[in-house]
C-alpha cells in the first residue's frame, strides 16, 4: 500500500539518517549570507549568544525573536523516540537550542504519535474541528487541501529571504522536484523535508555463502539471476538434502513495493517501471505498468512461480513474514537500508549466511535503469494568518545547521554516544540528500588511506565498526553492509557515477482523477500482476492494459501531461 | 385514573432519565454528523463549509470494481460467523455445565476467554505459519492422515470458512460466559420435576436447559444481527491477500483499501450509514417475528 | 447410578475441553516465549513455544519509563469510574424497560430509542467535535461518559430482570417498597451472575480500549495505558535504529515489543477475572433459596 511503502520510506531515513556524521560537506561555506543580512550569524559554533539580537525585521536566517515567542506545533514522532532522563518533547537538548538561538518556544499542542495513521488522524481531527497550530507536519495530500481550502500561509516570498545558504544548496541538491512539490500555481505553501531520491533505488541482495557453495559467477545480466535463481532452488545450497530452498522472494506487496523483496529490481531489469510515470519517445508521460516491457518480466516470472524458485504462498506473506523465511531464500530485490531489518537478525541467528549487495542487471545489452522516487513525504506549513511565518525558514535552517551544516555538532545534537536521539527533537526531521553517499564516500576514502582525521565522531564509530566486522563481530554486519566496501550505498554511488537512474516524472500531488481513482486503478493492478505471477494466461495482462485506461487511466495520463504543462509554463 | 398512574410510573422515568440523557447528547447530538455522508467532506472545510452532494457519495461507493461481489462476501460470511455464533457458544456452555469439577471449569472458562485478547495483527502472523500448506501443523495433520494439503489462507474455496473457524476460537470465550451466565439462572428445581419423569442428561438438556435459554439465545441473534454487514474488518485484514480478495473481500476492507486510505471520511460515513440502515431493517424485522410468533418482546 | 455412557461421555467432555484449552492456550504461549526472546530469534523466525536467547530487554525497556505506571494508574482509575458508572446506568435503563408496557407505557419507544444508537453513529469527527466543544478533551471524563451508557448490556440486564419472578416485585410493593427500593434492594442481588457478566465485559472493554485515548488525549501524561502500549511503544513497521544503537536493535524488535506489549496488557484482566467468577456461583444459590 503507497502509504505504507511511505511511511517505511520515512522510518528507514531517520533510521540511516542516525548513522551519519555532519560530512563537512563542504559545498556551502560558511561565510556569510548572500542575503541582505546586515550581521553575520552563522554559528561559528559556540557563539550563540548575540547574533545581532535587533528585530526579526531583519532579513536573519537566524534572527533571534526578543522577547521570545511561542509557537503552537505538531508533529509525527518516531517510533522509540528516547529521551534521557527527566526530558520530554517539551524539554530536551533542541527546545533548548530553538529557544537560546532564535528565541523561540514550541509548544506541542499533542505529542507522540506515529507518522501515518495515528497522526493524520489527530491532525485531520483538529484541522476539522478548526483548531490549526501555527506551524506543523503534513502530508502531501493534507497539504493540497489546506491550500485549496486557503488555510496555509504562502512561503514563497520569506523562503526566499530567510533560507540559509547552506540550506539553499541542500534544496538544489534534491533538484526541483522537492519544492515543485510544495508550489501550487507559482507560489510555494510549505517547506518540504527533505530526503534522498538515490536511497530509494532497488538493489539485488544475493546469499553469498550459496553463491560460493554452488560456484555460481557474479550476477552481470538478468539470465545470470534467472539461473542462479533455479540453481537456488534445485541445487540444495543449504545442504540439508531437502528442497526447501527458493530463488528468489517476494511479499504480498511486492507490487506496490515496501523496499524488501519488491518487483521493481527485477522489473527494471527488463526495462519496465513500477509506479512511475515515464517519457515515452515523443516526450509525453505515460504510465510505467502498462508498458509492453512489464509484459515480458511477468512471463518469466510466472516461469519461475511454476519452475518453485519463488515461495508457493508468497502472495499471503508480508514483510515480517518473508523477513523470517530468509534462511530459506537466495536472492531478492529490495533498497539500500535492508540489511539493517530484516536481515541483520537473519545473519545472526543462521551462522553463516550472508549477503551481498548487487547492482540490478539488464536482459539485454542496454543497461538497467535503477527507479527512485522523489520521497518528499513530509512539509512543513504556516497556518494562514499567523503572524511570524518566517519562523518556519529559520527552524528549517537551524536544523540543517546544527546537524549537518559546516559548523554542525552532531554529538550534541544528533544521537550521542548515550544513544540519546536529539535527532528526532527537532520539529520536522529531514535530512541532505546527498547525507548517506558522503558517508559511504568519506568512510571508504579512510578505509583506504588509514586516515580519519575529515571523519567528526559519527563517521568514525561507522569506521569502527566496518572494521569490527571485518575482525569478525557480526553484531555490525548491517553497518558494513550499508557503508563499507562492497555495501548498498556501493552499489547506489555506482548509479549516480553512471547516470543509470530512472526518476519518476510526476511529483505533483494526487490530481482530481487520482485521488478518486487511483486506488482502485492500483487494486486492479495488484490482483492482475498477482495472479499472472501465480498461473494466469499472460494474456490477461493486455486485458487490464484497456481496463486501466477505460477505467480511469486515460483521464490520469492527460492529467499528469497538463501537470507538467503548467510547470515549464 | 390516569395522575395514579402517572405518579406510579414517574419514578421509572426518573430512573431512566439519566440515562436517556447521556444518550441524547453522546449518541443522538454526533448523529447530525452523518450529513457527512452527503457531503464532499474536506477536514480543512469542516462539516459547515464542506459541499454539498447529494447521494454522489453512495454512487460512488455502488460503483466500486467488484462491490456487488463484495457485498455478497460480506453477508455470506457474516451469515456464517453468526450461526456458528450460535451452535459453537451453546454447545460448549451446556457441556461446561457438565462439568462437576469447580476449579477445573472455572480453568476452563478462563482459557477460552484468552484468545480474545490478542489482536489480529498478531494473531495474522501466527496463522500464516499454523496454516501453511508446506511446512504449517494443521496440515501436518492432513497429511498424516492421508489427504492433500489445503492452502486455507489462498484458496478461494477455504477462505471463508477459515475466517469463520478461526474467528469463533478467538471469540467463542465471550459468547460462552453469556450462555453460561443464563444457564446458572435456570431454576433448578426444573430440573429435579424432570429427573422426576425419568427424564435422561441429555433429555434435560433439551427440556430445561435450551428452553431456559432461549430468551438470551434469541437475543443475542438479533443482537448479532445488526452486525451482518460488518463481517469483522479487522480480521480479515489482517489474513487476507489479493489471492483471496474473490471471496474474501467485504465491504469494509474494499472500501478501507479505496477509500478511507486516502482519508475520505464522508465515503466511511456513507459506508456506515449505508450498514446502518441494512442493519436496522434487520433488527426491526427479528424484532416484529418474535414478538408476533413468540410473543416475546426481545427488548 | 451413573450409567456406564454417563462415564463415557464426562471423560469424553474433560478430554474435549482439554484439547480446546491447549489450542487457545498455544499462541499465547507462542507470543509470551517470543516476548522473551532476543529480536534476531524473533524476526528470523526461531522461536515456537520456548524462548530462544532468553532476554528482558523488551519488558525492561516497557517497564522501565515512569510515564507507564502513570498510564497504568490512570487506566485503573478509568477502569474503576467507567465500569461503576456503566453499571448504575445499566441497572437504572435495565430496570423500567423489563417492565410490561401496561405497567410503563412508553417502555417500547424508550426501547427503541436506546436501541437504535447501537446501529447509527455519527463517527468520528463529529464524536471528537462533542467532546472537544464539552471541553472534556485530555480528561478522564472523554473516557468515561461516552461510552457509559452500553446497550448491549442494558439488553442482557434487561432480559434477565425479566427471568425473575413477578411475584418478588408484588410482594415488595405489598410490603410499600416503591421502585428505587426494589431494584436495590431486590434485583440487584438477584442477579448476580448477569451483574458479574457484564462487569467484566465493560472492565475488558475499558482495559484495552486505546483509540479512544489517542483522539481525546492530547499529553502523553494522560493516556491511558493502552494508548501508551500502542503509540509509544509499537510502530506501525520498522523501528528506528542508530548504529551505536546496534546492540539495543539486536535485542528489541517490533514483534518482542509487541508480544511484551499483549502480555502487560492481559495479565491484570486475568488477575479480575477469577474473582468475578465467584459471583456465577452465588447467583445460583440466592435464585434457588427464593422459591
Amino acid at each position: 500500500m503507497k502509504n505504507s511503502k511511505l511511511s517505511v520510506i520515512a522510518a528507514v531515513l531517520s533510521t540511516v539518517v542516525l548513522l551519519t556524521a555532519c560530512s563537512g560537506n563542504g559545498n556551502s561555506n560558511t561565510g556569510g549570507n548572500t542575503n541582505t543580512g546586515k550581521s553575520s550569524n552563522e554559528a561559528s559554533s559556540n557563539s550563540t549568544t548575540t547574533n545581532n539580537s535587533q528585530q526579526s525585521v531583519d532579513i536573519d536566517p537566524f534572527g533571534k525573536y526578543d522577547p521570545p515567542i511561542t509557537i503552537d506545533v505538531a508533529k509525527a514522532s518516531s517510533a522509540n523516540m528516547r529521551f534521557g532522563d527527566g526530558e520530554d518533547i517539551n524539554n530536551n537538548v533542541w527546545q533548548r537550542e530553538y529557544e537560546e538561538r532564535l528565541g523561540i518556544k514550541l509548544n506541542y499542542v499533542f505529542a507522540s504519535v506515529f507518522e501515518g495513521g495515528a497522526y493524520d488522524q489527530k491532525l485531520n481531527l483538529s484541522i476539522a474541528s478548526g483548531d490549526l497550530p501555527d506551524i506543523f507536519q503534513v502530508n502531501a495530500q493534507q497539504l493540497k487541501q489546506l491550500v485549496a481550502a486557503g488555510q496555509v500561509e504562502d512561503l514563497t516570498e520569506v523562503f526566499d529571504q530567510y533560507t540559509s545558504e547552506y540550506t539553499k544548496s541542500l534544496y538544489e541538491d534534491a533538484g526541483d522536484s522537492a519544492l515543485l512539490s510544495a508550489t501550487f500555481e507559482g507560489k510555494l505553501y510549505a517547506i518540504p523535508a527533505l530526503a534522498s531520491s538515490l536511497d530509494t533505488a532497488p538493489v539485488m541482495y544475493v546469499r553469498k555463502d550459496w553463491r560460493e557453495k554452488l560456484g555460481l559467477p557474479e550476477p552481470k545480466t538478468m539470465q545470470d539471476v534467472i539461473a542462479m535463481a533455479e540453481a537456488f532452488t534445485n541445487g540444495d545450497p543449504d545442504g540439508n538434502g531437502v528442497k526447501d530452498t527458493y530463488g528468489i522472494a517476494f511479499t504480498k506487496d511486492a507490487v506496490v513495493g515496501t523496499g524488501f523483496a519488491d518487483l521493481q529490481g527485477f522489473m527494471n531489469g527488463y526495462h519496465a517501471y513500477l509506479n512511475t510515470w515515464i517519457e515515452d519517445a515523443s516526450g509525453n508521460l505515460v504510465y510505467g505498468p502498462i508498458q509492453p516491457e512489464v509484459k515480458q518480466a511477468l512471463q518469466q516470472l510466472q516461469d519461475l512461480y511454476k519452475a518453485g524458485a519463488i515461495d508457493r504462498e508468497f502472495a499471503t506473506k508480508d514483510m515480517t513474514k518473508v523477513g523470517e523465511d530468509l534462511s530459506k531464500i537466495g536472492i531478492q530485490f529490495g533498497q539500500m537500508w535492508n540489511p539493517i531489518m530484516p536481515m541483520q537478525g537473519s545473519v545472526l541467528s543462521n551462522p553463516g549466511s550472508d549477503w551481498e549487495p548487487f547492482s540490478i542487471v539488464s536482459i539485454d545489452d542496454k543497461p538497467a535503469l535503477a527507479s527512485v522516487v522523489a520521497p518528499v513525504v513530509k512539509y512543513l506549513v504556516v497556518r494562514k494568518g499567523y503572524e511570524h511565518p518566517e519562523a518556519a525558514i529559520k527552524i528549517n535552517n537551524l536544523t540543517y545547521e546544527n546537524l549537518q551544516g559546516p559548523n554542525a555538532d552532531y554529538e550534541k545534537f544528533g544521537t550521542n554516544l548515550d544513544g540519546q536521539e536529539g535527532l528526532h527533537y527537532t520539529l520536522m526531521i529531514a535530512e541532505p540528500p546527498l547525507k548517506n553517499n558522503t558517508i559511504y564516500l568519506k568512510v571508504n576514502e579512510a578505509l583506504k588511506t588509514g586516515d580519519d582525521s575529515k571523519l567528526n565522531s559519527e563517521m568514525k564509530i561507522t569506521l569502527g565498526d566496518i572494521t569490527a566486522y571485518n575482525n569478525g563481530d557480526m553484531n555490525k554486519w548491517a553497518g558494513a553492509k550499508i557503508f563499507g566496501p562492497d555495501s548498498s550505498q556501493a552499489v547506489l554511488n555506482q548509479y549516480q557515477l553512471d547516470g543509470r537512474i530512472m526518476p519518476n516524472s510526476f511529483y505533483g500531488g494526487a490530481t482530481d482523477s487520482m485521488a478518486d481513482k487511483n486506488a482502485s486503478l492500483e487494486k486492479l493492478m495488484v490482483e492482475v500482476f498477482t495472479k499472472i505471477i501465480m498461473g494466469d494466461s499472460i494474456d490477461n495482462f493486455d486485458k487490464f492494459v484497456e481496463d486501466w485506461k477505460k477505467l480511469g487511466g486515460d483521464t490520469i495520463t492527460q492529467e499528469v501531461n497538463e501537470w507538467r504543462a503548467g510547470l515549464k509554463g | 385514573m390516569k395522575t395514579s398512574k402517572l405518579k406510579a410510573e414517574l419514578p421509572l422515568h426518573l430512573l431512566i432519565l439519566p440515562g436517556l440523557i447521556l444518550v441524547i447528547v453522546f449518541s443522538y447530538v454526533p448523529m447530525l454528523g452523518l450529513v457527512m455522508a452527503f457531503q464532499k467532506f474536506v477536514p480543512a472545510l469542516g462539516i459547515s463549509g464542506s459541499k454539498w452532494i447529494g447521494w454522489d457519495n453512495f454512487k460512488y461507493l455502488i460503483d466500486m470494481p467488484n462491490m456487488g461481489q463484495v457485498i455478497w462476501n460480506t453477508i455470506y460470511i457474516a451469515v456464517m460467523k453468526i450461526i456458528a455464533g450460535i451452535i459453537v457458544p451453546i454447545t460448549l456452555a451446556i457441556l461446561l455445565n457438565e462439568i462437576i469439577h469447580e476449579r477445573f471449569k472455572k480453568l476452563i472458562q478462563t482459557i477460552i476467554y484468552l484468545p480474545h485478547f490478542l489482536s489480529w495483527v498478531i494473531l495474522g502472523g501466527i496463522l500464516i505459519d499454523i496454516l501453511s500448506p508446506n511446512t504449517g501443523i494443521v496440515n501436518q495433520l492432513i497429511k498424516a492422515l492421508g489427504f492433500e494439503p489445503i492452502f486455507f489462507l489462498g484458496d478461494n474455496k477455504w477462505f471463508p470458512f477459515t475466517v469463520v473457524i478461526t474467528d469463533q476460537w478467538k471469540e467463542m470465550g465471550f459468547n460462552t460466559i453469556v450462555y453460561l451466565a443464563a444457564i446458572t439462572g435456570i431454576n433448578p428445581s426444573l430440573y429435579e420435576a424432570a429427573k422426576l419423569d425419568g427424564a435422561s442428561r441429555l433429555r434435560q438438556t433439551w427440556h430445561v436447559t435450551l428452553p431456559g435459554m432461549r430468551p438470551i439465545i434469541i437475543l443475542l441473534v438479533t443482537l448479532s444481527l445488526g452486525q451482518v454487514l460488518n463481517a469483522g474488518f479487522d480480521q480479515i485484514f489482517n489474513i487476507y491477500s489479493p489471492v483471496v480478495y474473490e471471496s474474501g473481500d467485504i465491504i469494509d476492507t474494499l472500501v478501507y483499501r479505496l477509500g478511507l486510505v486516502d482519508a475520505q471520511y464522508a465515503v466511511a460515513t456513507a459506508v456506515g450509514m449505508f450498514k446502518s440502515v441494512i442493519s436496522l431493517g434487520l433488527i426491526s424485522l427479528s424484532y416484529w417475528l418474535a414478538y408476533r410468533f413468540a410473543n416475546y418482546r426481545i427488548f | 447410578m451413573i450409567s456406564r455412557g454417563q462415564k463415557i461421555f464426562i471423560g469424553v467432555n474433560y478430554v474435549f475441553f482439554i484439547i480446546l484449552s491447549v489450542v487457545c492456550l498455544f499462541p499465547l504461549i507462542h507470543i509470551l516465549a517470543i516476548s522473551f526472546s532476543s529480536s534476531a530469534a524473533a524476526t528470523a523466525g526461531l522461536v515456537t513455544f520456548w524462548p530462544v536467547e532468553f532476554t528482558l530487554k523488551s519488558y525492561d525497556y516497557i517497564l522501565n519509563k515512569p510515564e507507564f505506571f502513570n498510564s497504568m494508574f490512570i487506566s485503573f482509575k478509568r477502569l474503576v469510574l467507567g465500569s461503576a458508572i456503566s453499571l448504575v446506568l445499566c441497572l437504572t435503563i435495565a430496570y423500567p424497560l423489563s417492565k410490561e408496557t401496561k405497567a410503563f407505557r412508553m417502555r417500547t419507544i424508550y426501547a427503541w430509542i436506546f436501541v437504535f444508537t447501537i446501529l447509527f453513529s455519527g463517527g468520528l469527527i463529529p464524536g471528537y467535535m462533542l467532546v472537544r466543544s464539552l471541553g472534556m478533551l485530555d480528561t478522564i471524563w472523554a473516557l468515561v461518559i461516552p461510552p457509559a451508557v452500553n446497550v448491549f448490556n442494558v439488553v442482557l440486564m434487561l432480559n434477565f430482570f425479566r427471568a425473575l419472578p413477578k411475584e418478588l416485585e408484588e410482594s415488595a410493593f405489598m410490603d410499600g417498597a416503591g421502585h428505587w427500593t426494589t431494584l436495590w434492594k431486590i434485583y440487584f442481588p438477584l442477579s448476580l451472575p448477569s451483574i458479574a457478566t457484564v462487569t467484566l465485559f465493560t472492565m475488558v472493554f475499558h482495559w484495552n480500549s486505546w483509540f479512544d485515548g489517542m483522539i481525546f488525549m492530547n499529553q502523553v501524561s494522560n493516556y491511558p495505558l493502552s494508548t501508551y502500549l500502542q503509540n509509544v511503544i509499537t510502530s506501525g513497521s520498522i523501528i528506528s535504529t542508530s548504529l551505536t544503537n546496534l546492540n539495543d536493535l539486536k535485542d528489541i524488535s517490533d514483534r518482542t515489543a509487541k508480544a511484551a506489549q499483549i502480555f502487560i496488557g492481559t495479565f491484570p484482566i486475568l488477575l479480575v477475572y477469577p474473582f468475578l467468577q465467584r459471583f456465577f456461583i452465588k447467583g445460583i444459590v440466592l435464585g434457588s433459596v427464593k422459591e
